[in-house]
């Protein structure tokens, strides 16, 4: 197990801050938690630092629902589409 | 196989240049768009043809990239109407026209890669080589054009606007804008707001018609106008300062909410509460359809604004020398026909440079020409960048009008135009 931080993030940082174990950073739209180096704060607090630093409730325990659908197209099922002359759609494109 | 253009963002401006593209030559265009249709913000708009949009309009048509302006007018709602502070405006129906879009572009031979959102780039000896998507597919080309737009990520409305009011851009769904010049670690410019901090909020809304009571949707349909007086307590004039349109930023749109019609019924203002929207004669059960929360925000826009020369070649200091960028990523020129001009001219220049041909400027006698330059340098102030630009109104207007840019005279375009030597040069192949 792990802790998240869910699209709530509002890039405060205060998490980054205060981690222990210094697993979050910060990724292109909100902070992230690298689920191989957290430890759910075990043997450092009883409630996870970031859980208790964020100001929004951002930081909870790992889901995996969340994780399978978050918000990107290729988590939803969603590939590139490609569309020509005819105005139908011409299949999707060979991933490179 | 031959040479690839690959263009990212499928607005008005990425459109633009596909049709530009094909038509100077290039062998294949692709077009990559992150969402289910074309347009982006373009779903939401519909002016055209207002103020100076008129002469530009006109000045496309005759240096032969006029296409996408054919199919604005070909699916306007209303003609020559006018609004406050607006002349001669066409308004496109914004329900009709992404098909006809689509068409157009399909029908001049460019590839639309759907649901294509651009991740990451590839570099090689200071050219891009090839572009990643969300997916992981790797789509290579011979050059690139950004026309990304400045609207979104999520973070850009949390952090300088109201927070996401889930707006037609649908970041939430379709993952945010990824900006390509910004991925090649160029550095980008932010426009500003009067009161100096980061962006500007979309101007306007779209309510449902069937929300509003006969008599104005009436009013509407017929003239495409209905105005209704605010009370007083309603008026806000602090709230112009801080919109994307400057040439919206009068008088009357402070003290009457203002619709149009674009096939919903467009609220000239960049947000109201619907508590007090409500408490409008004929309003009392309306709803927004964009944005959803339109109660409490707009979109926000411009930031990640592309330095670029004005072939619309992006300046990188020697990083990237094949990547052009067009529309609202081009810096402060605010508008679907701004868009349109300058995705147009990067699409041309983009396959002049695959063919080792100089590129293309428009001239300073047209006013397309004129302000493609006037914004670049604009944009190096810091006063500058606190404005916005539009052939429309407002500080480019006054301008156009200053240096007798400003016509809707046929036979003086007619004359303006053959006098550059430049008559229907977007038509021409240039490999």
């Amino acid at each position: 197990m792990a802790h998240m931080i869910t699209s709530q993030c509002v890039n405060c940082g205060a998490c980054e801050m205060e981690c222990p174990v210094r697993a979050i950073s910060a990724a292109a739209n909100q902070y992230v938690i690298d689920p191989r180096v957290c430890v759910d704060c075990e043997g450092y607090f009883d409630i996870a630092r970031c859980k208790w630093a964020c100001p929004v409730e951002a930081c909870v325990p790992e889901r995996a629902a969340y994780i399978e659908h978050s918000a990107s197209l290729q988590n939803r099922g969603t590939r590139p589409v490609v569309f020509r002359a005819d105005g139908n759609p011409a299949g999707t494109p060979l991933a490179g | 196989m031959g040479k690839r253009v690959v263009i990212v963002g499928g607005g008005w401006a990425g459109s633009a240049a596909a049709i530009t593209a094909r038509l100077a030559g290039a062998d294949q265009v692709i077009l990559l768009e992150r969402t289910d249709s074309l347009l982006g913000t373009g779903l939401v708009g519909g002016i055209m043809r207002n103020n100076g949009r008129y002469t530009a309009i006109e000045e496309m048509i005759r240096l032969g990239g006029g296409q996408l302006f054919k199919v604005c007018d070909d699916n306007s709602r209303h003609r020559n109407m006018e609004f406050p502070g607006h002349r001669h405006a066409s308004i496109y129906d914004v329900n009709r026209i992404e098909p006809a879009v689509r068409r157009c572009v399909l029908d001049h031979g460019a590839e639309i890669w759907m649901f294509s959102r651009f991740v990451a780039v590839e570099r090689s000896n200071g050219s891009i080589t090839a572009v990643r998507l969300e997916n992981g597919t790797r789509v290579e080309g011979d050059v690139f054009i950004d026309t990304t737009g400045s609207c979104g990520a999520q973070t850009l409305c949390t952090d300088n606007g109201n927070g996401c009011v889930m707006c037609v851009v649908r970041c939430p769904t379709f993952g945010p804008r990824v900006s390509l010049v910004g991925a090649c670690g160029i550095a980008e410019k932010s426009g500003k707001k009067p009161d100096g901090t980061l962006g500007a909020m979309s101007g306007s809304c779209k309510l449902s018609k069937e929300t509003i009571a006969p008599h104005i949707i009436e009013e509407l349909e017929r003239t495409g106008l209905a105005m209704i007086p605010l009370p007083a307590h309603m008026v806000n004039e602090k709230k112009l300062g801080a919109k994307a349109c400057a040439q919206y930023a009068l008088k009357e749109y402070a003290e009457n909410v203002i619709l149009l019609d674009t096939g919903h019924v467009k609220l000239m203002s960049p947000y109201i509460p619907l508590h007090e929207l409500r408490q409008l004669p004929g309003m009392e059960e309306v709803r927004y359809v964009d944005p959803y929360a339109g109660t409490v925000g707009n979109s926000m826009r411009f930031s990640d604004l592309s330095p670029r020369d004005d072939a619309m070649r992006v300046s990188s200091d020697g990083q990237v020398d094949n990547l052009f960028c067009g529309g609202e990523k081009a810096g402060l020129l605010v508008g679907h026909t701004e868009a349109i001009v300058t995705g147009a001219l990067a699409g041309h220049n983009a396959v002049r440079a695959l063919a080792g041909r100089k590129e293309l400027l428009l001239p300073h006698s047209l006013s397309v020409g004129d302000a493609i330059t006037t914004v670049r340098e604009e944009m190096q102030t810091e006063e500058g960048m606190g404005k916005k630009y539009t052939f429309s109104g407002s500080v480019y207007f006054n301008r156009m009008k200053e240096r007798k840019l400003y016509t809707t005279d046929h036979a003086e375009l007619d004359r303006r135009v053959d006098a550059t030597g430049l008559r229907n040069v977007f038509q021409q192949k240039v490999v």
